[in-house]
């Protein structure tokens, strides 16, 4: 009894909190990790207020969609792929995502789920590379064509534009990787590594680190993780910039306006590691470091 | 005086051999012992070194990444692979500016409080790490240190490079250092118990081997000590002693060899005594027959002139009653005294009749018709005169007298319970090889006369004395002792020899040789 009465209390709280636009917001996360929690954060920094939390990796697919039809909010946050696969069977709640990559491979054509994807467009990436390192003219790296290959297709226009060399060669099974990195040894003068599982996986990322190390030739990879394991710069999404813009989605969505059903991560965050560009023999300008990346 | 272990060693030659063969046997395990142990404890220390080398190289390998990034959780599994070996005490991680990156110690193990900082690393470490690729090691008290550079590219195209590049080729400066310390003290432990199970080994060895020599010896030296008891019974007069002949090898042909010489020094001396009794009673025969000799030649003077006298005499018929008779007596007395200096005279061979070569067989058959006379009813006499035999250089008179005093003397001993008389004549060859009974007689031919009879037998000291002048067992007035005497001299006379057997209660025998002649009988007689 007890336990019901405080179940009351803390919905008729929840309710009348007051809210920037009025509305209520429920953020499905996917899990409590730090990119997320941030990435919330941004979204409450442009909603005006803080918004109610639940997590999947904490209870069942249907204690989730049951709660969600209790707490009736006015709009869910997707937070992560693992959200958004649940959030995608809610129908009649708009639904707007974040820290999702590559989101359209799981929707159909909901026209209530809007959101940010951690794509970030090649032609972002790739100016902020080539102002850490200039003198890049080849850029080698390995991919999928099945699950990356249409932003090496928007890589490589991006590459041309910018009049550099860019060395892709497909694979299709991580056991293929050890053996192209012997292929693009010779032509690279950087190794992009993509955010692409078949390239990535927990047996070849040392393979790949190696490559770096025995040929001295520079990573370039998508998560911060790796340049503590060995990779020189990482250029990746800005979790809480990616909050604020499904923030902002959400106010334009509840305002009625025009808006983007998908966007990519407008921001690119670049951080070095300089010890590794010092063992690699890189000289980059302190300027750079502290304009354009985070020194490691 | 107490004898001490070296006056025991120095007086036994089984004691000697078998100090020997056990000293030859302990130095033999020692020596073994020592090559084992030595061979064992390099092999155990280069194992280690080259385990530990190896794994120094793939901790290197495998630290590459971790160094390069300077992540110590890369270096977290590698380090954690190393100590999977026992013996790794500690290990330590350097980027190329020898600052740790990662260091971790065996709990319990004794910590260096040098080995961590780099500070406390001598300089020319860090020069040949930088200069050589190839691991390498320092041994310390108790520890050991294995290092090796991290390379970038250690050259390795392979993993077996890793066995069987020695030294791979240099490519660039390292990207840091390993180092992994192991510790002694298992090793040590290793070795200890190796050289307790080596000395176990020896000792083993040393009492199997000491047991071996100790029988063995034993076996070989008892059948001498007891040739050397036989030896030693032997110096002392112990003649005839035998001793056990136990093997059929050399010391067993030894002791039969020693038997042998045995009982042939105690024939020797048996027969060294008999011919020296024979020697002492022929000399003591000698001795009389010279002595009677030389008193009975001034005896027959004295009686041929008491005879001569007494012939006389009488021839004067005296006047005084009686006095014939008493001339008479002494006639008579003056002629038994001839006659008995006649046989000494013979005995002692002063009186040399003359002899031809003559055959014994018709004088010996005359003479038994006298015998035949002579012997007591109740003795049966029979003969075997053996036909066709040689002549002897003799005189007939004397091989009479020699067959009556022998029968004489036989029918005496038979007289009570009566008996048999043999009397044979038979031709013998004696051969130096010829049985011991004849070993005192010449070698050559002889017609042998032997007078066996089955009387009452004489006792070991009479029969010593039977040739002895005037020695009789007949009692007083039954014989004058001169009988077998005068025997004794005529067939000494004739260059033969008396042998006379006797067992009391059975009988005796006389066996008489006389030197076969191949001289034909001379004309003139």
């Amino acid at each position: 009894m007890v336990k019901r009465i405080c179940c009351l209390l803390f919905l008729l709280n929840f309710f009348f909190t007051p809210a920037a636009a009025g509305q209520k917001v429920l953020a499905l996360q996917s899990v409590a990790i730090a990119p997320y929690e941030e990435a919330v954060r941004g979204f409450e920094q442009v909603y005006g207020s803080e918004v109610k939390r639940l997590f999947v990796s904490e209870q069942k697919e249907k204690d989730v969609l049951r709660e969600i039809q209790a707490i009736k909010p006015d709009m869910v946050l997707a937070v992560g792929r693992d959200a958004l696969l649940i959030a995608r069977r809610l129908r009649d709640i708009p639904v707007v995502y974040c820290m999702v990559l590559n989101p359209l491979a799981l929707l159909a054509a909901e026209t209530n789920i809007s959101g940010v994807s951690m794509n970030l467009a090649p032609g972002k990436q790739l100016p902020e590379l080539l102002k850490i390192l200039p003198d890049t003219h080849d850029i080698a790296l390995l991919y999928d064509p099945a699950r990356t290959g249409a932003f090496v297709q928007e890589l490589r226009e991006a590459a041309a534009l910018a009049g550099v060399r860019l060395n892709a060669m497909e694979v299709h099974q991580p056991q293929e990787v050890p053996r192209r990195l012997n292929n693009i040894r010779d032509r690279a003068d950087l190794f992009w590594m993509l955010p692409d599982v078949t390239v990535i996986a927990p047996e070849t990322v040392e393979a790949i680190l190696l490559f770096s190390l025995e040929n001295k030739i520079p990573i370039l990879t998508f998560s911060e993780k790796y340049l503590e394991r060995g990779a020189m710069l990482s250029i990746g999404i800005d979790p809480f910039d990616i909050g604020r813009q499904a923030g902002e989605l959400a106010q334009m969505i509840f305002s009625g306006g025009e808006h983007l059903q998908h966007g990519e991560a407008r921001k690119a965050l670049v951080a070095v590691n300089e010890k590794i560009a010092r063992k690699l023999g890189i000289r980059i300008e302190g300027k750079l470091l502290r304009n354009g990346g985070a020194d490691r | 005086m107490k004898p001490t272990l070296l006056h025991l060693f120095r007086r036994k030659f089984g004691h000697k051999i078998i100090a020997v063969g056990i000293l030859l046997i302990f130095f033999i395990s020692l020596a073994f012992t020592i090559f084992f142990y030595r061979s064992q404890r390099d092999s155990l220390t280069d194992a280690l070194i080259k385990n530990n080398l190896l794994l120094v190289d793939i901790l290197a390998y495998n630290s590459r990444l971790g160094v390069f990034s300077e992540n110590a959780e890369l270096l977290r599994n590698p380090v954690d692979g190393i100590f999977q070996q026992m013996e790794t005490a500690e290990v330590a991680i350097y980027n190329a500016e020898r600052r740790l990156l990662t260091k971790r110690s065996r709990p319990g193990a004794e910590p260096d409080p040098a080995s961590g900082a780099a500070a406390g690393i001598a300089s020319w470490i860090w020069d040949k790490l930088r200069a050589d690729v190839a691991p390498f090691y320092l041994e310390t008290k108790g520890k050991m240190d294995f290092w090796s550079p991290v390379m970038a590219n250690a050259g390795y195209r392979a993993a077996k490079s890793l066995f069987v590049e020695e030294s791979p080729p240099r490519q660039a400066s390292p990207l840091g250092f390993v180092r992994i310390t192991i510790s002694k003290s298992t090793l040590n432990k290793q070795l200890i118990a190796l050289l307790v199970k080596s000395a176990l080994i020896c000792l083993l060895f040393s009492i199997a081997g000491a047991g071996i020599i100790y029988f063995t010896i034993k076996r070989i030296v008892n059948p001498l000590y007891t040739l050397m008891a036989g030896v030693q019974s032997l110096g002392t007069g112990d003649l005839g002693k035998k001793v056990t002949v136990e093997t059929e090898d050399e010391i067993g042909r030894l002791a039969l060899a020693f038997n042998q010489m045995s009982e042939s020094l105690l024939r020797r001396e048996t027969e060294k005594r008999q011919l020296e009794e024979r020697l002492r009673h022929a000399q003591r025969i000698e001795a009389i027959g010279t002595l009677a000799g030389g008193i009975a030649h001034d005896f027959n003077n004295i009686i041929g002139v008491i005879l001569g006298y007494a012939q006389m005499a009488l021839l004067a018929k005296p006047e005084k009653e009686g006095m014939d008779r008493c001339l008479k007596e002494i006639f008579q007395a003056s002629l038994r005294a001839k006659d008995l200096v006649k046989q000494i005279l013979t005995f002692s061979r002063q009186e040399v009749p003359e002899r031809n070569p003559l055959l014994i067989k018709p004088v010996v058959e005359d003479a038994l018709k006298m015998v035949r006379e002579l012997l007591p009813t109740n003795v049966t006499m029979r003969h075997g005169l053996k036909s066709g035999l040689g002549r002897v250089v003799s005189n007939p008179t004397q091989i009479h007298q020699v067959l009556m005093n022998l029968c004489s003397n036989a029918g005496f001993a038979m007289q009570d319970k009566g008996g048999v008389l043999d009397v044979m004549l038979d031709e013998m060859n004696i051969e130096p090889t010829s049985p011991p009974s004849a070993a005192d007689i010449p070698p050559g031919r002889y017609q042998v006369l032997t007078v066996h009879d089955t009387g009452q037998g004489m006792e070991p000291a009479i029969k010593e004395r039977i040739f002895d002048p005037f020695f009789t067992t007949k009692g007083p007035d039954r014989g004058t002792g001169m009988g077998l005497s005068v025997v004794h001299g005529i067939v000494k006379s004739h260059d033969g020899h008396v042998k006379c057997e006797s067992v009391p209660g059975k009988g005796t025998t006389f066996m008489v040789f006389f030197p076969a002649t191949t001289e034909a009988k001379k004309q003139n007689t």
